[in-house]
């Protein structure tokens, strides 16, 4: 008979064995049978509950690329995923997490173009769903910054922000076929309780890019001045950060009056 | 005989698809009952639904991936997740299942069965023992429903349930609709399974509905609970009184009305045996 260890390795590696790999006889034999049901049958009734559970949580946090996809074959490239990738967190929260990744390395035939940046930007959806909770930086505390603090102001994202390059405009997802291929950034962040996403042009990526590393608003201003006037950069700037106050996607100024 | 555990009343289980109600404070009940892993999260919407639940009724802590019959070294992640959690919620109780889920730090994400010989008694024993060191209390444990059992069990499930409780002090979240569902599969009574229930250690009772596949009966909460599953709770409530109950629905999840109308059934059922109970003392 048995020991644990052996019990459990063995019913683990049963119920995450490839399709149409025969069930482990010995395990078989150690389990109980009767007229009702046999012991494989006793057996396979938990290996159709880990990959239904498993492909349904997949297919919850990745419902466009499921819809992409289509059943079966969203069904048969979740199968390989948990084959490569098994859950490894106690929450089924992060068993999406190298989905987007191994959906890119497969190869060109096995998903449309595009899927896989799909599903990069449903992950960021889930990311920023349950990321720390901010105060948002509001207008009113925007303006209280004295002018002449302006130059050196740091402002910060907050953690429930993504910033994602894509291949296609994800975004805008036919409901049937694939997107024309277009090099796209979006933003993704959670407002309230709500996950929102936006594509930015050129001026907006490169000014939140420099926000994202901790420049401050003058050193903005000069990465904005190379590809606007200099005299427009200032303006654009002060313009972009009044929109991202409105989304709420700056967190609150520590310190500010 | 008292668990040690409050008498809360009857509750609901707290899901997803009823969060806009709790945080507009239409979601009333005795108590909820939340799925810890669901809120070991940073932020966002589910902690605040689950302090606006707090705010408005007593709430428990209830784990599926504790896996303590795993032969995986319990995980310090986890378990300070969990600290963490109940010291935000400060829940009435933290429970989870008498089962094993995870392998080589791989998860099933389901509650397997475990074999009911002493290796595995004495293993889960250990292993309660260091969760409820670390988490400074008790806790209750959960029996599952299951769908096959081992050649190699020395022992019944019962036995098996009523002996950790007893080596690790613990106790016993009866979940009657599992008796009733591995009562048909493995084709035992469930009136044996809750004489065998020592009274002192029964702190909850869970109800939730499951569904007949043909050669056997699978715990998919999707559904009312069934009347077989209800006449066993009213024996349950007789055999174990002033346990609180708690209504779990977990797929097809219906509108709040419905399952509130399942926790005031199992209410008006705890109110007749509790007033039989009075008149006969």
């Amino acid at each position: 008979m048995p020991d644990l260890r052996e019990l459990e390795e063995r019913f683990f590696a049963a119920l995450t064995r490839a399709h149409g790999t025969p069930l482990d006889a010995g395990l078989v034999a150690w389990v109980r049978g009767d007229g009702a049901l046999g012991a494989a049958e006793r057996v396979e009734i938990y290996g159709r509950m880990y990959c239904g559970r498993l492909i349904a949580a997949l297919a919850e946090d990745f419902p466009q690329v499921a819809t992409a996809l289509g059943p079966a074959r969203f069904d048969a490239v979740a199968h390989r995923y948990l084959a490569r990738h098994p859950s490894t967190h106690p929450s089924l929260r992060h068993a999406g997490g190298a989905f987007p990744v191994f959906l890119a390395e497969l190869p060109a035939d096995a998903v449309p173009p595009g899927v896989a940046d799909l599903a990069r930007l449903e992950w960021a959806r889930v990311a920023v769903f349950d990321a720390p909770d901010e105060r948002p930086l509001t207008l009113a505390r925007l303006r209280a910054q004295p002018a002449e603090r302006w130059p050196d102001l740091r402002l910060r994202p907050i953690a429930a922000l993504r910033v994602l390059e894509a291949g296609y405009p994800v975004h805008a997802w036919p409901e049937e076929g694939t997107p024309a291929r277009a090099a796209t950034v979006l933003r993704v962040w959670r407002k309230g309780f709500v996950a929102y996403t936006a594509a930015m042009d050129a001026l907006e990526a490169t000014a939140l890019g420099s926000v994202r590393a901790g420049c401050s608003f003058a050193a903005t201003c000069e990465a904005l001045a190379r590809l606007v006037p200099a005299e427009r950069a200032a303006a654009d700037a002060a313009g972009l950060v009044l929109r991202w106050v409105e989304d709420e996607l700056l967190a609150e100024i520590e310190g500010a009056g | 005989m008292s668990s040690g555990f409050p008498y809360l009343g009857c509750g609901i289980g707290l899901r997803r698809e009823h969060f806009a109600e709790v945080l507009d404070g239409r979601a009333r009940t005795d108590w909820f009952e939340v799925v810890s892993e669901n809120f070991m999260v940073p932020g966002g919407r589910p902690l605040a639904v689950l302090e606006r639940a707090r705010a408005s009724a007593p709430v428990v802590l209830h784990g599926v991936s504790l896996s303590l019959g795993s032969v995986d070294p319990l995980s310090g992640a986890y378990l300070d997740a969990l600290a963490a959690l109940a010291a935000r919620v400060e829940p009435a109780w933290l429970s989870d299942h008498l089962c094993w889920g995870s392998v080589g730090r791989r998860y099933a994400h389901d509650l397997l069965p475990l074999p009911y010989t002493e290796e595995a008694l004495a293993h889960v024993v250990r292993r309660i023992d260091a969760v409820q060191a670390r988490l400074g209390r008790r806790i209750l444990i959960e029996n599952v429903s299951s769908y096959l059992t081992y050649a190699h069990s020395t022992i019944s499930e019962w036995e098996f349930l009523a002996e950790t409780a007893r080596r690790a002090d613990c106790g016993i979240l009866l979940d009657v609709n599992n008796v009733y569902v591995s009562a048909t599969n493995h084709r035992f009574d469930p009136r044996v399974y809750l004489a065998a229930m020592p009274a002192d250690r029964v702190g909850q009772f869970h109800l939730a509905g499951h569904s007949d596949r043909g050669t056997h009966l699978l715990d998919t909460h999707d559904a009312p609970v069934s009347p077989a599953v209800w006449a066993l709770y009213r024996e349950a409530a007789v055999a174990f009184p002033g346990v609180s109950t708690l209504v779990e629905w977990d797929e097809r999840v219906p509108a709040l009305d419905v399952l509130l109308a399942e926790a005031a059934r199992a209410r008006a059922i705890a109110g007749e045996i509790g007033a039989a109970h009075a008149r006969s003392a």
